[in-house]
């Protein structure tokens, strides 16, 4: 591509490289951003002026840029990245251990199932669905998170003698709770790390109470498919850290 | 606004339309966004490059690397105002909106609708945008600027600043703002700001059709709790990872 061809899309590329310079580091300003995709201002304020029209960035009274609510919009009916790698590896742990299984994220002070697969076929089985939220400080899938945040903030959610649960969850690798989010349930969950051991979610197999000893027999594989996924993911990220060739 | 970028217009025109679609071939796009193929393409191209879009096929989708990035829109801000928004639309049975300033406007970040169904609903759309001085948000939020900020939102607008200064400071006595019919004709809009530790961050709003707007002191109440809620929350440390970034972005030197 030679010219005016390059000189094009180029104008399109300062949009995109904005947006991702405040993803790495929201709340910049405009001379700011000039340095950073090495452009002239009165480019970068054509490029931000553009990027304000669609609501993808916006300006706050102290003159500094954020990404904005088109973002969101766009993400709406996307499968969260997680459950993107994750769902081959989440349906054989369904099938293997016949149990249900869910990856959850964490998204504030809770944490949102994003993947789901039903493994048992019999009468009775644990029915969950995408989209199911509960308090991060609840639930085996939950403290499998809060036990790798890496913010020490988490005792605000948790009682002072509750945080023992915690170390207990770090010592052992995952979590197991018995009631917790309803009755007559049990679940058994491992963190799903990034590369410096803080958790970006969880894969949780959940029982009725009186296969409890059954689930028991599954840490092995419950722990290799939280392994797998994290690797997926790991791989993922790091597979385009500053954009790639098209091919 | 100043003079806009036709070429990154249509790169984030084609990205909106992509996710209202779903999976496209080049030549819809070109079609439905009335663009040469030659420009979708390169585009596309553009879009491709950053990891935006994928390609499956002869198709192309929004990339599920965005997630990433929307999670990273306010990341402290945008969950807590998901709940709780949702909680005031449940007690106050109206919906709720909550908005960010941009500039001398404001947007619609988040929206919640009570869950009882069939009835009359006053709606406003995550990304709709509207004059900062033209709803009851847009007033709670300027009530809550210092003058410095103040003066510099209101600049462009060609406001007379008699009039709505006589406003804003009318909500800052009372501590919220109520129009109607101003934004929307039959809405009522009853909206307070919200603010972190380094100044308004937006506002709350509950929406009613005017015909029952007739109960504001207990709407009053209830928004009154879900602000105080708020800003507790946004003074707690964020427990993944949103407050660092918020708080050392606006206090490395505010301009």
């Amino acid at each position: 591509m030679v010219g005016v061809t390059v000189e094009t899309a180029q104008t399109a590329d300062y949009a995109l490289r904005v947006l991702l310079e405040l993803e790495a580091h929201d709340g910049q300003t405009m001379s700011e951003l000039a340095d950073k995709i090495d452009v002239g201002r009165s480019v970068v304020h054509r490029i931000i002026a553009t990027l304000r029209v669609h609501a993808a960035v916006t300006r706050d009274p102290r003159g500094r840029y954020w990404l904005g609510p088109m973002l969101v919009l766009l993400a709406r009916g996307l499968q969260h990245e997680l459950a993107t790698v994750g769902d081959g590896a989440l349906a054989e742990l369904a099938e293997l251990c016949q149990e249900t299984a869910i990856i959850s994220v964490p998204e504030g002070d809770q944490s949102v199932v994003v993947a789901c697969a039903l493994g048992h076929t019999g009468a009775l089985r644990v029915e969950h669905e995408v989209g199911f939220r509960q308090p991060l400080s609840r639930g085996a899938s939950s403290l499998a998170i809060l036990a790798y945040q890496r913010h020490p903030a988490i005792s605000r959610l948790l009682q002072p003698e509750d945080l023992g649960v915690l170390e207990e969850i770090r010592a052992q690798g995952y979590a197991q709770t018995t009631g917790q989010i309803r009755s007559h349930m049990v679940a058994l969950a491992a963190p799903i790390l990034d590369e410096d051991g803080w958790a970006i979610g969880s894969v949780a197999l959940i029982a009725p109470e009186t296969r409890a000893e059954l689930l028991e027999s599954s840490k092995a594989s419950l722990l290799s498919t939280a392994r797998v996924i994290a690797d997926g993911y790991a791989q993922r990220k790091n597979a385009q850290p500053e954009g790639r060739s098209s091919k | 606004m100043t003079e806009i970028s036709k070429t990154a217009n249509k790169a984030l025109a084609l990205l909106t339309e992509l996710a209202a679609s779903g999976p496209s071939t080049p030549q819809e796009i070109a079609r439905r966004l009335d663009i040469n193929r030659t420009v979708t393409q390169r585009l596309l191209m553009t879009l491709y490059a950053r990891d935006f879009v994928r390609r499956e096929g002869g198709s192309y989708t929004i990339s599920p690397r965005m997630r990433r990035m929307a999670d990273a829109v306010l990341p402290q801000l945008r969950p807590l105002v998901g709940r709780l928004d949702a909680e005031l639309a449940e007690a106050t049975g109206e919906t709720v909106v909550f908005k960010v300033v941009d500039g001398d406007t404001v947007i619609v970040l988040d929206e919640a609708v009570p869950s009882a169904v069939f009835d009359v609903r006053a709606r406003h759309e995550v990304g709709t945008r509207s004059d900062i001085t033209q709803s009851a948000s847009g007033l709670a939020i300027l009530s809550a600027m210092d003058d410095d900020e103040l003066k510099r939102t209101l600049r462009g607008t060609g406001e007379d600043l008699g009039v709505v200064g006589e406003r804003i400071a009318e909500a800052r006595r009372a501590g919220y703002a109520v129009t109607s019919g101003e934004l929307q004709e039959g809405v009522t809009g009853i909206a307070a700001p919200v603010s972190g530790p380094d100044g308004v961050v937006g506002s709350v709003a509950v929406l009613i059709p005017t015909m029952r707007a007739n109960n504001l002191t207990e709407l009053h109440r209830l928004l009154m709790n879900t602000v105080t809620q708020m800003e507790y929350e946004l003074r707690q440390p964020s427990l993944t990872g949103g407050a660092d970034q918020l708080l050392s972005a606006s206090s490395s030197g505010a301009a």
